[in-house]
């Protein structure tokens, strides 16, 4: 378990707890409501959390709780459905507002990169899948990408296991080595923040361990945000956790808070697996 | 289901429903479906058979028919033929250049008498009640005054109604010529300076009043017959008179001669033909006397068989005044060639003509300058070592076939069936259609399916899908009515004269049939492209825009590297659609059979050879066959491009 340097403020238990923890924000979400049907109804209703920086920060919650869509808010990719829509509030990533008109979701995304569900490396050579972001930024010296490539490689500890077939199909690795290129391949582009959709939720238990440390290491670089399923998985790699319960946030505390001494009666019966 | 439970102690019981000869319901279903299934192979193997049959009797058949051809002396005749051809092409070709030129230079004035003629059409069509009144009134004026008896008041009610038709006509013509422009000509190539548009209007408004050639058509050809005589008096105009004289100086003899071996030639082949069908008969009566029991038949058929002649002519005795014209034929190709150097010699060069068609004819005129001696030694070459009596070989009937250049039929002479020019004729447009198609339809997939909104998918699909529902039929008939004369009139633009093949001479072209298929193929190609688009896993494009790529990146980097085998395999169908299309490329190609030398040029296709000929041939005939074989070409093409689609798709469905 990792310990934050502060102490959890549980004097207002009524309202969504301790949203504000010490230490720099790198993502502050100010009463955030959000619709998938042009703001007939909220998916997301007045979500109001700072995640701090180089933490990591995870989501939990039944399914359909909200918690992906939020994370997908983050770096707007929610952009590519038509009838989304922001109903209120606003999201400050490094302090500028991210739906303002002059924010390109482009630039966005270079600095909120994304590790989704189901690992997707494109169907190109290891290298050219870690290489692909740097490429469509313009960079073409070959010495800079390798250097990249290598080095994002052995940040997500994959290096050793690919370094003599670089140019083979990134399809004929397995399932967890998949995932930690897509990782590496996020990493290249020198994100701020990492968002990571239920990484795990398809690899085996050897693979999850692996990614799970990799989390863990990444930390000291970026700032994670991970939505995930397993609670286990969310009190061994996270320092703060959300608990999300149908388009509401009910808590957000330390982990340790969280799980050990939940000031909200949902929130026990959720992580003590009397529901969800 | 305690009852059955009783009948049978097995608890998993399958039941005992409708059965028919043993077969249960589900197994009937599944004979049916299997059933329809194997018919259809069935059907699709019997028509290959078919066609094979069909085509296979073919080649022996035309190897007899080259055989007669070599034997009766016609081969011998068509080596001189192709000089002749070739030769007579030379006059032609610079008198082309030579009309062009001159209507050319004489420029305005030439074309305002086609102006004219245009212009006086419309105003007579716009005008035909008035003239019918004023003809009336005229001849009922002209009898009045004629007759005797009629009263000073007739004849002035007379003069009045003539008057006011006359005032009426003028009004409704002069109306309609002031109404007409350079715009409303029939060709737009017509169209002249400005400065004669009054005057041949007022020249068509008093043409119709007094029925004569006005003073001014009669100055304007007064101008144009000088300024042809001007034109007629250039040097290069002359030197080009010089050398069309040149070129046909000995032309009339080497024809004379041509001719007269032609005839000969004939003669013998009627002899041959008889001899192989008195043969033919004498084999079919033979055969019947072998079956038959009946006596009187019996003899009857003997008598007959005796009456049949089957002397076979002496081929040798046949062909001698072949072998024996060596030597006239080449005093009379020497003196040709001779003459053809020196009129080369004064052909002018193509920069001093202004018409670009005249330009054109010149250009091919110094191409053939530049093989015509070639073509004379090889045909020289193969007159020489001719020999009637060496046999055609199969494979020669074959290759005969396949890469023969010269596709005649019903000829009086000698049918020979060459696929090269229809095949390059197949191909050309189907290769011009598909390029013109591939930005349209891959380009607009990739819009529709990655870029566009939903708004705009739900309006551009439908149009896109809409196209395939257009008949050819009605396509051709647009292609032959518009789309030619458009492009006959557009290619005289000088901004498209870097195109090869342009200025366009004719309206039916392989490239009006190019453009015509490719947007019959672009529905093909758009969505099967779509199909592959859609085929992209979505978590591609997720993990791109992620990385920061823009929606352009992801598609040129990531979708279509994905997804190119199956954009390939759907412009190899969209080929496919093409070449086995048949209305346009029959109405609208031309139908010239000639290897085409540019994509402005008209030519015949596969396809449009089998709709035009199938209907008239007599059934087994050797037409008939090389007909199959031409069906078969057809089939195997078609055949090898859904396989090789097929293998590529494959390739892209295991990638992925």
């Amino acid at each position: 378990m990792q310990d934050t340097a502060q102490s959890p403020n549980q004097q207002d238990v009524n309202s969504t707890s301790n949203t504000k923890p010490e230490g720099k924000s790198m993502i502050e979400i100010d009463d955030l409501s959000f619709s998938y049907d042009q703001g007939k109804t909220n998916t997301l209703r007045n979500i109001t959390l700072n995640v701090p920086e180089k933490q990591v920060t995870s989501f939990i919650g039944p399914s359909g709780c909200g918690k992906s869509t939020l994370l997908r808010c983050l770096n707007r990719m929610n952009d590519l459905v038509e009838t989304s829509r922001i109903t209120t509030g606003q999201i400050r990533i490094m302090d500028q507002d991210i739906n303002a008109k002059n924010v390109s979701a482009i630039e966005l995304r270079k600095q909120v990169g994304m590790v989704f569900q189901k690992y997707n490396p494109f169907p190109k050579s290891i290298y050219d899948n870690v290489a692909y972001g740097l490429r469509i930024q313009g960079i073409k010296k070959k010495a800079i990408l390798e250097e990249a490539v290598e080095k994002s490689l052995r940040g997500a500890a994959l290096w050793d296991e690919v370094k003599d077939r670089l140019k083979d199909s990134a399809l004929g690795l397995s399932g967890g080595q998949q995932q930690r290129l897509c990782i590496a391949r996020t990493m290249a582009v020198k994100p701020k923040v990492i968002l990571m959709d239920e990484p795990c939720s398809a690899l085996d238990p050897i693979a999850t361990a692996k990614v799970e440390e990799l989390i863990t290491e990444l930390r000291q670089d970026f700032t994670i945000v991970i939505v995930t399923h397993s609670m286990q998985q969310a009190s061994r790699i996270s320092d703060r956790t959300a608990f999300f319960y149908l388009g509401e946030l009910i808590e957000y505390d330390t982990t340790e808070q969280i799980f050990t001494n939940p000031s909200i009666k949902q929130t026990e019966d959720y992580i003590s697996g009397r529901f969800g | 289901m305690k009852k059955k439970r009783q009948k049978s102690e097995n608890p998993f019981y399958s039941g005992s429903g409708f059965r028919i000869f043993g077969i249960g319901k589900q197994e009937a279903i599944k004979y049916f479906f299997g059933g329809n299934a194997t018919i259809a192979v069935i059907v699709i193997a019997l028509i290959i058979g078919f066609l094979i049959k069909e085509s296979a009797t073919f080649f022996p058949q035309y190897r007899d028919s080259l055989d007669l051809y070599r034997k009766s002396g016609q081969e011998f005749v068509s080596f001189s033929d192709e000089q002749l051809t070739a030769q007579k092409k030379l006059p032609s070709l610079v008198t082309q250049a030579r009309v062009n030129e001159i209507e050319e230079r004489l420029g305005a004035i030439y074309r305002v008498s086609s102006v004219h003629s245009d212009f006086k059409t419309k105003v007579l069509k716009n005008t035909s009640s008035e003239r019918k009144a004023y003809k009336r009134a005229k001849s009922r004026l002209e009898s009045t005054q004629a007759n005797q008896s009629s009263s000073a008041d007739e004849k002035e009610e007379a003069q009045d109604d003539y008057e006011a038709a006359r005032e009426a006509l003028r009004i409704t013509a002069q109306k309609t010529a002031d109404s007409l422009d350079y715009g409303d000509l029939k060709t737009r190539s017509w169209a002249t300076d400005d400065k004669y548009l009054t005057p041949i209007r007022n020249s068509i408004v008093e043409n119709l009043l007094t029925g004569e050639q006005t003073a001014f058509l009669k100055e304007i050809i007064a101008e144009e017959t000088k300024l042809a005589e001007e034109v007629n008096q250039l040097d290069f105009i002359r030197n080009l008179s010089k050398a069309k004289d040149g070129f046909s100086e000995h032309l009339p003899t080497f024809e004379k001669f041509v001719v007269g071996m032609a005839e000969i030639a004939t003669q013998n082949k009627a002899q041959a033909i008889n001899f192989v069908t008195a043969k033919k008969r004498k084999d079919a009566l033979k055969a019947k006397l072998e079956i038959t029991n009946n006596e009187e038949t019996k003899i009857r058929t003997e008598l007959e068989l005796k009456r049949v002649l089957d002397i076979e002519p002496d081929y040798a005795e046949l062909n001698k005044p072949f072998y024996g014209s060596l030597d006239k034929h080449l005093e009379l190709t020497n003196r040709l060639q001779k003459q053809n150097r020196e009129a080369f010699t004064i052909v002018p060069s193509a920069s001093e003509f202004e018409s670009k068609i005249a330009r054109k004819k010149i250009k091919e005129i110094k191409e053939i300058e530049n093989s015509i001696d070639e073509l004379f030694t090889e045909k020289r070459k193969q007159i020489e070592s001719w020999n009637h009596s060496k046999p055609f070989t199969l494979s020669e009937a074959i290759t005969g076939f396949f890469f023969g250049t010269k596709w005649i039929t019903n000829s009086s002479w000698q049918d020979i069936y060459g696929l090269v020019p229809l095949l390059t004729g197949s191909l050309a447009v189907a290769i011009i259609a598909v390029l013109i198609a591939i930005p349209f339809s891959v380009g607009g997939a990739i819009y529709v399916n990655r870029l566009s909104t939903p708004t705009e998918r739900q309006i551009i699909k439908p149009f896109i899908e809409f196209i395939e529902a257009i008949p050819s039929i009605v396509l051709a008939f647009f292609g032959v009515v518009v789309l030619g004369t458009v492009i006959q009139e557009y290619s005289q633009l000088p901004w498209f004269s870097w195109i090869p093949g342009f200025p366009v001479e004719g309206r039916l072209t392989i490239l009006n049939a190019g453009l015509l298929l490719a947007l019959m193929s672009v529905p093909t190609i758009f969505t099967l492209c779509e199909d592959a688009l859609n085929n992209v896993p979505s978590s591609y494009r997720d993990a791109s825009l992620a990385l920061g790529a823009t929606k352009l990146q992801t598609v040129t980097k990531v979708v279509l590297p994905s997804c190119a085998s199956g954009i390939i395999a759907a412009v190899l169908l969209g080929f496919g659609r093409i070449i086995g299309e048949t209305m346009v490329v029959l109405l609208v190609m031309g139908g010239r059979i000639a290897i085409p030398k540019s994509f402005t040029d008209p030519a015949h296709s596969m396809t449009g050879i089998l709709a035009q000929e199938i209907g008239e041939v007599d059934q087994g005939s050797l037409h008939w066959g090389a007909l199959f074989m031409v069906g078969f070409a057809l089939f195997v093409i078609a055949l090898t491009l859904n396989y090789v689609s097929q293998r590529v798709l494959k390739k892209f469905t295991k990638h992925s």
